[in-house]
């Protein structure tokens, strides 16, 4: 990459502050092009070592909002944010896969850095799965490993999100000041649902016999009710 | 070979507002359709996010929330629309 660790984190500090100057959009835009050719290149290599086993890769770049909340959020500097550059990988629900897919990328960057972050042993406002920070070539990148479950968890959690706050999804509580009491009865019982669902997910084992095949429909079908009802009523927003 | 594609999402509503799709040859433009949306986009309600993978129908599974049936609602409408002017 070009741009040294200074130029970058200034750039940060004009995306925090929201004070972009056309250099500093110009400058994204030439970091966006790094970050476009390593994204797509990482996707390639997990999707090929993936392709027997069927196991859906997706790659995408953090957009300047985000990097903003990311900013603002945990006072990091922008050369120091793991997850511009991101993948993930959604496998079906077995903790047994999801190590094993998760060796696979560690034999894959053997040769660079890494972190493993496992969000089924320690969750994240309820988030689980398991996270691996890559660094190679100077660059920071996040594969997200996801069981079905697990994803299933995270985008609904993220949808309830936008409704009461994307802060919601990283402990700050729940924004109710515009809704009615009724919505925030409702509110509550999805958040209960949602805490309810994630501890159950926690406890589903290696060992995937019939009651816990079992666990797992009930916790979908919990979800799904939860996702019905956050696309289905009317929050007059 | 991987495509690109570069979505506006509306995050409340869980509205897909446009979706451009690129082949791996064409990056740059994508890079460019990206940085020019979010130049102009001053609402944190929209999300603009570029993502890469062998299909849509790969995307769909990993990133639902953009191709769902509700949040593609529009698109298809304008979609099938262009179809029948072009027909």
């Amino acid at each position: 990459m070009l741009q040294s660790t200074k130029q970058i984190d200034l750039l940060g500090e004009a995306i925090r502050t929201d004070t972009m100057t056309p250099a500093d959009w110009e400058l994204l835009h030439l970091m966006r092009g790094s970050w476009r050719v390593a994204f797509i290149e990482l996707q390639a290599t997990l999707r090929q070592s993936f392709e027997s086993s069927n196991y859906k890769v997706t790659g995408r770049l953090k957009n300047y909002r985000t990097i903003r909340e990311k900013l603002i959020r945990s006072n990091l500097r922008l050369s120091k944010i793991r997850d511009i550059i991101g993948c993930r990988i959604v496998i079906p629900n077995s903790l047994e896969i999801q190590d094993s897919v998760v060796g696979q990328i560690l034999a894959l960057h053997s040769d660079g850095k890494f972190r493993v972050i496992d969000r089924r042993v320690l969750p994240n406002h309820g988030y689980r799965a398991v996270h691996i920070e890559l660094c190679q070539g100077g660059l920071i990148s996040e594969v997200q490993v996801r069981t079905q479950i697990q994803d299933l968890w995270a985008t609904t959690s993220e949808a309830f999100g936008e409704l009461v706050g994307r802060g919601f999804r990283y402990g700050q509580g729940l924004q109710l000041e515009q809704f009615s009491v009724h919505t925030k009865l409702l509110i509550q019982q999805i958040s209960t649902g949602l805490d309810e669902s994630s501890k159950k997910i926690g406890e589903v084992g290696y060992n995937l016999n019939l009651p816990a095949l079992n666990e797992i429909a009930g916790i979908e079908r919990q979800l799904f009710k939860i996702n019905s009802l956050i696309s289905e009523t009317d929050w007059s927003l | 070979m991987s495509m690109l594609v570069v979505v506006k999402y509306a995050r409340r509503e869980g509205l897909l507002l446009s979706i451009d799709r690129y082949s791996e040859e064409e990056g740059p433009a994508a890079s460019s359709r990206m940085s020019d949306l979010e130049e102009v986009n001053a609402d944190d309600n929209i999300e603009i996010v570029m993502l890469c993978a062998d299909s849509e129908q790969t995307m769909a599974i990993t990133h639902g929330k953009y191709f769902s049936d509700k949040a593609m609602r529009n698109i298809r409408a304008q979609e099938s629309l262009l179809n029948t002017q072009l027909n």
